[in-house]
């Protein structure tokens, strides 16, 4: 059965109201709209109906506590509203737990580490994103995955984790991105994040990571992907058992987009929400 | 804040004013969304911390992007609903990926009869008729996407479908429900 351009775009709307969508499918979305602005401009009131839906939860009163909350983050937005010179750069919802200002400035640091890595290497990246086992990597090595994964793809099951990464590094679309050393306390990291955006996967493929204690503390992957939101996208927790080498494979639970950098830092068992950071190693990726 | 006998909310949009930098449409805006928006957090994530945080999260989105609204697209109510929907499954997401020692609230708190909801009872009943012309399935899997907030391999594990089979059913089950709503509230306004 043959599907018209404006069925498709309705299908698409339908899901991004629902489900959000996918980059491969926010990739079809923006090319049919270029085709067919006309059909993208006819509103289809799919937000209003998911709302309509959503309403018939029970109402429930908000706590008192959550109400007295609430009213001193409401006081403490509106005195920091008063525009500033060079208030704009630091618009954006907050990324990270402390206090508001200091998250929003801790997140500018992180964007603009991970800017001035993506800057200063891109050239770097046009000559290293073809296939290749990282520095220091060789097949069979320690894996693991990073809890966001629901189990991996059934039809590369019985490959090892080390042989997975190096097929998905050989795919249409991937890219090999060596990471950076960040923090003093990890020189000599070494390894690459490869990353698929169509498939919405990736490995982490990592040397010289201190082994940390899973009771104590965890690594946590971030995905920094301005174009779809201001917060860094969680990439799951993961654990490095073993000095030697390492492969974790990830899959973000929410869609990726144009991701700039991908970025490990060290947090509390089971991972966080929020990060304070410091970032550990990064990944800076070329944008676009 | 003083309050009104009358609700003191009904039409006027609010977010332009919080763009502007208006410390009491900032208020206001907590006063006028706030049971919406909380009851949809008790509804995904279940009462506690993580729906506080959640809706704290929620709101300062809202102030700060609020300049983003713009009325001549569409309802404030569905803009404030879309932006806390969207942070409430990320926040949910984001707990089901931890592991297993953390809570998970997997299923909706439960309800006594005769339960206050947000919708109006001639809109419940409206979107009642209306989900009930949708084939059971359709139904169902939009259930669980939109009132539930779970993703589509979530739907496709709850229902035991593919996962292509889940977002047909969702998306049918969205176009049909649409047109029913569109169809009877144009049978009210006539």
């Amino acid at each position: 059965m043959t599907q018209s351009p404006a069925e498709r775009i309705e299908e698409l709307l339908a899901d991004r109201a629902v489900f959000g969508l996918s980059a491969a499918e926010a990739r079809e979305f923006d090319a049919l709209v270029e085709e067919h602005p006309q059909k993208a401009s006819e509103e289809p009131g799919f937000e209003d109906t998911v709302l309509a839906l959503m309403k018939t939860a029970p109402a429930v009163d908000m706590p008192a506590s959550l109400r007295n909350r609430l009213d001193q983050a409401a006081q403490a937005h509106a005195s920091d509203s008063t525009p500033e010179p060079g208030a704009d750069v630091l618009a954006g919802p907050s990324v990270f737990a402390g206090s508001e200002r200091s998250a929003v400035l801790a997140y500018v640091g992180w964007m603009a580490a991970a800017a001035a890595f993506a800057l200063a290497a891109v050239a770097w990246f046009n000559v290293s994103t073809s296939p290749g086992t990282a520095p220091g990597m060789a097949p069979g090595t320690a894996a693991g995955t990073a809890s966001n994964t629901p189990g991996g793809d059934v039809s590369q099951a019985e490959l090892d984790p080390a042989e997975q990464a190096q097929t998905l590094a050989q795919q249409p679309g991937t890219v090999v991105l060596p990471w950076a050393q960040f923090d003093d306390e990890f020189q000599g990291v070494a390894g690459d994040v490869v990353w698929n955006n169509d498939q919405q996967r990736g490995y982490m493929r990592l040397t010289g990571m201190r082994v940390n204690d899973p009771a104590e503390a965890q690594y946590q992957l971030w995905i920094v992907d301005p174009a779809r939101d201001s917060r860094p996208v969680d990439g799951g927790v993961f654990d490095v058992t073993d000095e030697g080498d390492v492969v974790v494979a990830f899959e973000p639970r929410l869609p990726v987009d144009r991701p700039v950098a991908f970025a490990i830092t060290r947090e509390k068992p089971g991972g966080v929400v929020k990060s304070d950071g410091p970032l550990r190693v990064i990944a800076p990726a070329a944008a676009g | 804040m003083a309050e009104t006998a009358s609700p003191p909310f009904s039409d006027a949009h609010l977010l332009p004013k919080v763009a502007q930098g208006d410390a009491q449409a900032v208020s206001d805006c907590l006063s006028k969304y706030g049971r919406l928006v909380w009851s949809l957090a008790v509804r995904m994530l279940g009462p506690g911390p993580d729906a506080e945080d959640a809706v704290q999260e929620v709101f300062v989105e809202l102030w700060r992007c609020a300049e983003r609204f713009d009325p001549a697209k569409g309802r404030e109510e569905t803009f404030v609903g879309t932006v806390a929907r969207r942070r409430l499954i990320d926040q949910r997401r984001r707990r089901s990926a931890r592991p297993q020692t953390q809570t998970m609230v997997a299923e909706p708190p439960a309800e006594a009869p005769g339960t206050d909801r947000l919708a109006s009872q001639e809109d419940l009943e409206r979107i009642e008729a209306a989900m009930s012309e949708l084939k059971p399935e359709q139904a169902e899997a939009l259930r669980f996407a939109v009132a539930d907030g779970l993703s589509h391999r979530e739907v496709a594990e709850r229902m035991g479908l593919p996962l292509g089979t889940v977002k047909t059913h969702v998306r049918r089950g969205l176009i049909r429900l649409r047109d029913r709503l569109a169809t009877s509230a144009e049978g009210v306004a006539s």
